[in-house]
């Protein structure tokens, strides 16, 4: 069900169908016209579902040192169809199983958006900051620390 | 240095993903506008370009006839910050007009931000509409009549 690929393994057809969702969501849903477009997804994994050749959930897995010292999920987004489902959960859930998997680290960082402080604290994520104003929308640093499972 | 032209299927991830970003850091984030810049005409559209050591620094794409307008259209006409008053947006259109009105046997139609109305009326293009505001910005639907129908040069 789940797709991970290097930015290298991604045909033109489907950047243009993450990145426009990416933008209908991050920036058009959330009236906030930042820089989508960053420039760090080439180091990045991309993560996603399809259905019929709709992308319904995605998110990048940004590896340790390119953000933050520790890897990071980003861009975290389901299609606007496919709400109110468990798309969510399970996308964030297989990012932190993938995250452990290629980068074996001993925590994973976030930066969340504060109104979605409950769902990441459900997978044991915990905050790390103070909440700030970030593009006009409150966020807060959150760390999933891994280390207790660490053999 | 060198100009392209290519179509979507022919564009790498690399480059496209070079484009994309140009055209958001530009028409999302220096507009500060919060709009659906990639809108599903890119897949069918022509991407002129003009590489300055191998990184694009000039874009517009040409959407072609029936999609947006009857005519064909220019749209998300770029220069990068570091390469504005050089000349390159001239160069660009230019090839653009090339390109769209198939060495002027076609008529083309655009729409304008307003404030530069006077830079596309130096091509030949001339207003058809009264400004409006689309996405927060003055525009004018512009038209660059085909040469057997108009006497215009550029």
């Amino acid at each position: 069900m789940f797709q991970v690929k290097q930015f290298d393994d991604l045909t033109t057809d489907t950047l243009y169908q993450l990145l426009k969702l990416r933008v209908d969501v991050f920036v058009v849903e959330q009236n906030c016209p930042y820089p989508e477009v960053d420039g760090i997804d080439q180091d990045c994994l991309h993560l996603f579902t399809e259905e019929e050749g709709v992308i319904t959930s995605y998110c990048r897995l940004i590896p340790p040192g390119v953000m933050y010292h520790e890897p990071s999920i980003g861009r975290i987004l389901v299609h606007p169809d496919y709400r109110k489902k468990v798309l969510g959960r399970q996308l964030v859930s297989e990012a932190i199983r993938v995250i452990k998997d290629e980068f074996n680290p001993s925590d994973i960082k976030i930066h969340a958006q504060v109104y979605l402080y409950d769902f990441y604290s459900s997978f044991g994520f915990e905050p790390v900051s103070e909440e700030y104003l970030e593009d006009g929308i409150l966020h807060v640093d959150m760390i999933l620390s891994n280390r207790d499972s660490k053999r | 240095m060198s100009w392209h032209v290519k179509t979507f299927q022919d564009l790498s991830p690399h480059k496209w993903y070079e484009i994309a970003k140009l055209r958001s850091d530009v028409f999302i984030v220096e507009q500060t506008s919060a709009y659906h810049e990639f809108d599903d005409l890119d897949q069918q559209s022509l991407h002129l370009y003009y590489e300055d050591e191998g990184k694009v620094v000039s874009y517009c794409r040409i959407i072609p006839e029936g999609y947006v307008y009857s005519e064909a259209t220019i749209s998300r006409v770029i220069v990068k910050k570091s390469h504005r008053k050089t000349g390159l947006g001239k160069q660009l259109l230019k090839r653009a007009v090339e390109v769209a009105s198939e060495a002027d046997t076609k008529s083309i139609q655009i729409q304008a931000e307003q404030y530069l109305t006077e830079f596309y009326q130096g091509f030949g293009f001339e207003v058809i509409s009264e400004p409006y505001l689309d996405c927060d910005i003055y525009h004018v639907d512009m038209i660059r009549r085909r040469k057997d129908v108009s006497s215009q040069t550029i």
